[in-house]
């Protein structure tokens, strides 16, 4: 191997290390969610306990495979904002996965996407955008529900 | 992609001047208009109207028109950001426009490629979303795909996003719309509500501030036809037109299919969480043409093709460039007999499917997903700092420099559109290092500290490259090497 060629293996060797170092950290700071059965409707938990009003609840199966149902809520705080919340139990690990980059791929431009997902256990919890700052009452018990698990 | 005896330095030989108005358009359509985007949108309803506006005010009209004034005065040069930053800020602001131009990518593949995907899964069988070895196949498929178009060369790739662009971005955004007309004139039930101005106006408080980020660069790419400088015909008069022309398709696109899209699904059916092709699915559903879906998916599918493939060459011609001026290794500055820099794309495509393998394979990974996107916006930032400064620098620095378009209203117009440029990333870019309430008080930490290495790491290797450089770089290439 030319020095040249050595020359090039290093700085390639530079690239991907630039890569690894923050995608593995952030892997180990975020490791994965284990996948296990969820007692009860954790959103119905965090809004009882948080004082939002709901508005509105109804049953909703996402068109996406593995998915096994659960409920889109409607809630609304005291100024009249709303928030959509949906949750969704998935099937096994990989099904409730393939949801997560399903979402993270939607991104709006080069940005984000819209809204924000939690998973808790078999649950994918979707929170959509949030004008009234409502996702602020019910996002700590969520975590402890998540983290709990 | 060996192409041995093709390989040559890269010495800056005249590439063919086979760009007019309508492809350097649709380089920039293909860049920024997304299918995706508009369901999402489209859960603000009316209000989606003013988050446009603010994105248009704030980002779009300025970069279109700090883009035209610096490509048009830097016409001769390549390299799109890289010439532009460097003119104002020297070696080292131009390198690291044009590094974090790209690195961002790096991240960013893989997202685009999921999409690509699993969009094109609802053409051929939605339960294919869900297998990873699928998944995968699809991604490195489309993504060593679009490297090999731009193997070929400025012809051939424009051609392919001529094709592509009108296939799989314009096409469906106008069939979105028509179908959203037809909906309306046929008297079926609108779910938005009555129109009324103050609708328009979006909500913007503490709980929105990551969304108003994340509107600011929603055009982000305007910036990409820049990198073609040198394959324009007449980049005085067709570089400012073609800005002017695409930014109108894009906003009208984007206004408007997002609008039909509100009009007929009500924002509680819109989960994003089960993608852009759902919406779609519910759309034609409820247009009674459920035989449209896999057609529209395949054409979805093309869209992000070429976005994937305007991302992918114009920042890999950018860092050959600064390849070819001796600011990386000669082994970088190789460029085929198709004036492709064939080294910068193989390097690409390497990170790319690795960082892509990860992304996939990797368990349920929700939070470090949200922290890799936010890696890209704090990236694509930094690019857009730059070239904003760059526009005000040059005015002070280079003042008699001639300057086929200039930004309106003298100076004056200049700090005007260049400040509120800058003024929009700086805030994007704090408001990236903010976690969003799912994360706990250490996870928020994390966050922060995950997210400025990301960056930080992103972001410096030019420097390093600048401090390591030899003098025998310049010009030097691989050719000998490469004919014993």
């Amino acid at each position: 191997m030319t020095g040249e060629k050595r020359g090039f293996a290093a700085v390639i060797a530079v690239l991907f290390v630039i890569v690894i170092l923050p995608v593995g950290w952030i892997l180990i700071a975020f490791p994965a969610e284990p996948h296990y059965p969820v007692p009860g409707e954790p959103v119905d938990n965090a809004v009882n306990a948080s004082g939002v009003m709901l508005a509105h609840v109804n049953d909703i199966t996402w068109q996406i495979p593995g998915a096994m149902g659960g409920r889109s809520y409607l809630l609304e705080d005291e100024e009249g904002h709303t928030l959509v919340v949906q949750t969704q139990v998935f099937e096994t690990a990989e099904s409730r996965d393939a949801a997560v980059v399903t979402y993270s791929a939607h991104t709006v431009g080069k940005g984000r996407p819209i809204g924000r997902i939690m998973v808790i256990g078999h649950q994918v919890v979707y929170i959509g955008p949030d004008p009234g700052g409502i996702f602020q009452r019910i996002a700590p018990l969520l975590r402890e529900m998540r983290i709990a698990g | 992609m060996s192409g041995g005896e093709a390989l040559t330095p890269g010495t800056g030989a005249a590439p063919p001047k086979v760009l007019g108005i309508f492809a350097l358009a649709m380089i920039n359509v293909a860049a920024v208009l997304s299918i995706r985007n508009f369901p999402s949108m489209a859960e603000f309803g009316w209000s989606c109207i003013g988050w446009y506006t603010i994105g248009t005010v704030l980002f779009l009209i300025p970069l279109s028109l700090a883009g035209a004034e610096l490509a048009t005065m830097l016409a001769d040069r390549g390299g799109g950001v890289y010439a532009w930053c460097k003119e104002a800020f020297g070696e080292k602001g131009g390198f690291t426009a044009i590094f974090c131009e790209w690195s961002n990518n790096l991240v960013w593949f893989p997202t685009v490629l999921a999409f690509i995907a699993s969009t094109l899964s609802f053409a051929l069988s939605p339960a294919l979303s869900a297998d990873s070895r699928y998944l995968f196949a699809v991604m490195m498929i489309a993504f060593w795909g679009t490297t090999a178009i731009a193997y070929f060369g400025e012809d051939i790739s424009t051609k392919f996003q001529n094709v592509g662009v009108i296939l799989g971005s314009i096409l469906p955004s106008v069939l979105i719309i028509g179908l959203g007309i037809w909906w309306f004139a046929s008297g079926a039930t609108i779910v938005l509500p009555p129109f009324s101005p103050e609708q328009i106006l979006p909500v913007i408080n503490l709980s929105t501030l990551p969304f108003f980020a994340t509107v600011i660069l929603l055009f982000a790419g305007m910036e990409m036809a820049g990198f073609h400088a040198l394959e324009t015909r007449n980049p005085g008069a067709d570089y400012p037109r073609a800005m002017a022309v695409s930014a109108l398709i894009i906003f009208g696109c984007t206004v408007l299919a997002t609008l039909a899209i509100a009009a007929v699904i009500p924002a509680r059916d819109l989960s994003l969480a089960s993608g852009v092709m759902q919406a779609i699915h519910y759309f034609f559903g409820a247009a009674e043409i459920p035989g449209a879906v896999a057609p529209m998916a395949v054409l979805v599918t093309i869209g992000g093709v070429v976005s994937l493939a305007a991302w992918l060459i114009g920042p890999a011609k950018g860092l050959g460039v600064v390849a070819e001026e001796g600011n990386l290794p000669p082994l970088f500055n190789r460029t085929n007999r198709y004036g492709s820099p064939v080294a910068v794309l193989l390097v690409q495509a390497l990170i790319g499917t690795f960082v892509s393998l990860l992304y996939v394979f990797l368990p349920s990974v929700n939070q470090a997903y949200w922290i890799l996107s936010a890696i890209t916006v704090e990236l694509l930032c930094i690019v857009y700092l730059l070239v904003f400064a760059s526009l005000i620098k040059l005015r002070y620095s280079r003042p008699d420099a001639a300057r086929p378009f200039r930004v309106p209203g003298g100076m004056a117009g200049v700090w005007i559109i260049g400040g509120m440029g800058a003024a929009g990333v700086i805030f994007s870019f704090i408001v990236g290092l903010m976690p969003t309430a799912d994360f706990s008080a250490d996870e928020a930490i994390a966050y922060v500290g995950g997210i400025l290495l990301g960056t930080f790491l992103l972001a410096f290797p030019p420097l390093v490259f600048l401090k390591i450089k030899r003098p025998g770089w310049t010009g030097a290439g691989s050719l000998e090497e490469e004919s014993r």
